[in-house]
C-alpha cells in the first residue's frame, strides 16, 4: 500500500474523481498552472486543462456563487478557498444560498458543492492564515462539514464529499498537509460522511476530537498507556452535523470525556458535542467534561511564544488527559 | 477599501480638507467590496483616491484571467469617476495625477480611480516559485523599466543626483535597515500570555 502525505491523498482524491466523472472541476485562485499555492492541485492543470481546472478571479465570493450555479446545473464543483480564513466574503453565498436551496425548493434543486479550505495553525502564518472557520458554518442545516485527520481519510472522505449530493466544506489543516504520512490503497474508496471513527480503543478516558488534534491525541496516548493510562480517541470526522450515537457511545465506555479543538474554546463545535454528553449521558459520567480549546481571542498571533500559547500540541493533550484519568 | 470611503465621509462630515488615500493591487479590484465601495464614494462624491497598483499578475493568475476590460481604469466609468492609467514606474507622471486627483477631492469634484501599470520583479512571496507560471525573460524586461534604475538616471541627467549623493543616500538607508534589524533580532519575544490582551477595551 503507498505511502501518502496528507496532502498527496488530496491530489489523489481530485485526480480520481476528475477521472472517473466529467463532471468534476475544480475552480480558485491559483489552482492551474502554479497547482495551488499548497500544491494541492499539482499536475490536474497538465492533465485536465483549463476547460476543468480554473483559475478564478481573485473573489472568493464569485468562487462559491458560480461554483453553486454549475453544481445546481448538474455539475460536481470543487471550488478551493486558498485558506479558510479567506472563506468570509463567500459566507453570504455558502450559508444564504448553497445550505438552503435544497430545502427552500422543496428538494426541486441540489447543489452538490465541495469547498475546500487549508485551515489551522502552527505554520506561523499568523491572522489570516491560521483561522479555524468551521464554527461559523457549524448551525446551518443544509451544510455539511468534513475534517479529516490523516491520510487514509482524505481520500476517503473527499472522494465522499465530491459525491455527495449536497453541499461539503472539506476543511484541511495545513500543518497536516506535509506532516501526517500514512497508507493509502490505491483502489478507489469512500468514507461515510456523517459518522465519526474510533482512532484508539481504551478503556480509561475517552477524547473526542477532530482534525490535526487527532494526530496529538494519539501522540499523547501512546505516552499515557506506558503509565498506565488506557484512552479512547474518537475522531468526529464530521463536524456537521455530528454522528450522535458514536459520541454518546464513546462517552458512556469510560465515563471520563476530554473534548479537544484548536478553535477558541467558547462557541467552537466541542461545546455541541458536551451538550451531547449532558443530554444523552449524565448518569453514565464519572467526572465533568473538560474542554482544551484554544483561547479566546480574535486571531493567531505571530510571536512563536504566543503561537505556541495559542496552539494545541501532543504535551498539553497529554497534561489535560492525565488530569482528567486523576480525576 | 470601502475603509478608505469611509475615512473621507467622515472628513466630509467633518468639512476638513482630507483626501483618503487607498491601494491594492488589481487581482484584489476584483472583490465585491472594491466595486462596492467605488459605487459609494461615486453615489456620494467622496473625496477618496484609490490606487490601483497593476503589476499583471495576483500570484500566478495573469492579468487576462482576471479582468475581461482592458483596463483596470476602465472600471471607472461604471461609479461615474474618471479612471488614470498612468506609467507606475514613473514617479513624476504618478505624483502628477495623484496631485490631480487630491485636487478634485478637495474641490467636491468626488472620487478618483488611478491605474498605476508596474510589474513585479521576483516571485509573489518566499513560498511563492514563479517559475512554474512565468517566462524568465519576461522578468528580465520588466526589470529594466524599474523605476529604481531608470529614475536615478533621470536624476542624474538632471543634475540632481551625484555619485557622492546616491552613495550617501545607499549608506544612509543601509544603515537604517541594519538598525532596523538588530533593534528587531535583539527585541525579547512577548510573553505567551500578552496573547490575551486588547481583545476588548481595558479600563
Ligand atoms: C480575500 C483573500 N483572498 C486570497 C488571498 C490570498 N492572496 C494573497 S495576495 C494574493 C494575490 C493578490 O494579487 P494582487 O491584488 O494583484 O496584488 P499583488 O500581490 O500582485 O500586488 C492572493 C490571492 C488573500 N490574501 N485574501
Ligand atoms: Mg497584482
Amino acid at each position: 500500500m503507498p505511502v501518502m502525505s496528507y496532502i498527496q491523498a488530496v491530489t489523489t482524491a481530485l485526480k480520481e474523481e476528475m477521472q472517473r466523472d466529467e463532471n468534476v472541476f475544480i475552480l480558485g485562485e491559483d489552482v492551474g498552472k502554479k497547482g495551488g499555492v499548497f500544491r494541492a492541485t499539482d499536475g490536474l492543470y497538465d492533465e485536465f486543462g483549463d476547460a476543468r481546472v480554473l483559475d478564478t478571479p481573485l473573489a472568493e465570493s464569485a468562487i462559491a456563487g458560480v461554483g453553486i450555479g454549475a453544481a445546481m446545473y448538474g455539475k460536481r464543483p470543487v471550488a478551493e478557498m486558498q485558506f479558510a480564513d479567506f472563506i468570509m466574503p463567500a459566507v453570504n453565498q455558502i450559508i444564504s444560498e448553497a445550505a438552503r436551496i435544497r430545502y427552500r425548493s422543496n428538494n426541486d434543486w441540489t447543489c452538490p458543492i465541495t469547498i475546500r479550505a487549508p485551515y489551522g495553525g502552527g505554520v506561523h502564518g499568523a491572522l489570516y492564515h491560521s483561522q479555524s472557520v468551521e464554527a461559523v458554518f457549524a448551525n446551518q442545516p443544509g451544510l455539511k462539514i468534513v475534517m479529516p485527520s490523516t491520510p487514509y481519510d482524505v481520500k476517503g472522505l473527499l472522494k465522499a464529499a465530491i459525491r455527495d449530493n449536497d453541499p461539503v466544506l472539506f476543511f484541511e489543516h495545513k500543518r497536516a498537509y506535509r506532516l501526517l504520512k500514512g497508507d493509502v490503497p490505491e483502489e478507489d474508496y469512500v468514507l461515510p460522511i456523517g459518522k465519526a471513527d474510533v482512532k484508539r480503543e481504551g478503556t480509561d478516558i475517552t477524547v473526542i476530537t477532530y482534525g490535526l488534534c487527532v494526530n496529538f491525541a494519539l501522540q499523547a496516548a501512546e505516552k499515557l498507556a506506558e503509565e498506565g493510562i488506557d484512552a479512547h480517541i474518537l475522531d468526529l470526522r464530521t463536524i456537521y452535523p455530528l454522528d450522535q450515537e458514536a459520541i454518546i457511545e464513546a462517552a458512556k465506555k469510560t465515563g471520563k470525556v476530554l473534548l479537544v479543538t484548536e478553535d477558541n474554546k467558547e462557541g467552537s463545535i466541542i461545546g455541541e458535542v458536551a451538550a451531547i454528553i449532558s443530554e444523552h449521558c449524565l448518569f453514565d459520567l464519572d467526572a465533568p467534561i473538560q474542554r482544551l480549546a484554544g483561547p479566546d481571542i480574535p486571531a493567531m498571533p505571530y510571536a512563536p511564544t504566543m503561537e505556541k500559547f495559542f496552539m494545541i500540541n501532543p504535551d498539553k493533550v497529554e497534561k489535560a488527559m492525565r488530569d482528567l484519568a486523576e480525576f | 477599501m470601502p475603509h478608505a470611503v469611509g475615512v473621507s465621509l467622515a472628513a466630509k462630515m467633518d468639512k476638513k480638507d482630507i483626501v483618503s488615500f487607498v491601494t491594492l493591487g488589481e487581482g484584489s479590484s476584483n472583490q465585491g467590496d472594491f466595486h462596492e465601495g467605488l459605487n459609494f464614494a461615486g453615489v456620494h462624491k467622496l473625496p477618496v483616491i484609490t490606487m490601483v497598483e497593476n503589476n499583471k499578475y495576483a500570484i500566478s493568475v495573469p492579468l487576462k484571467k482576471q479582468l475581461a476590460c482592458e483596463q483596470v481604469s476602465d472600471r471607472a466609468k461604471g461609479y461615474g469617476m474618471p479612471g488614470i492609467t498612468v506609467d507606475g514606474n514613473d514617479p513624476l507622471a504618478v505624483y502628477d495625477v495623484v496631485k490631480q486627483a487630491r485636487e478634485r477631492g478637495i474641490s467636491g469634484e468626488g472620487p478618483t480611480l488611478i491605474e498605476a501599470i508596474t510589474d513585479r520583479y521576483t516571485a509573489h512571496s518566499s513560498d511563492d516559485d514563479d517559475r512554474l507560471y512565468r517566462e524568465k525573460g519576461e522578468v528580465e524586461a520588466a526589470k529594466k523599466k524599474d523605476a529604481l534604475q531608470s529614475f536615478a538616471v533621470y536624476l542624474r541627467d538632471t543634475g540632481v543626483l551625484t555619485d557622492e549623493k546616491e552613495e550617501a543616500l545607499h549608506k544612509e538607508v543601509e544603515q537604517i535597515v541594519n538598525d532596523a534589524t538588530d533593534y528587531a533580532e535583539q527585541a525579547p519575544y512577548a510573553e505567551p500570555e500578552d496573547a490575551l490582551k486588547y481583545v476588548y477595551e481595558e479600563v
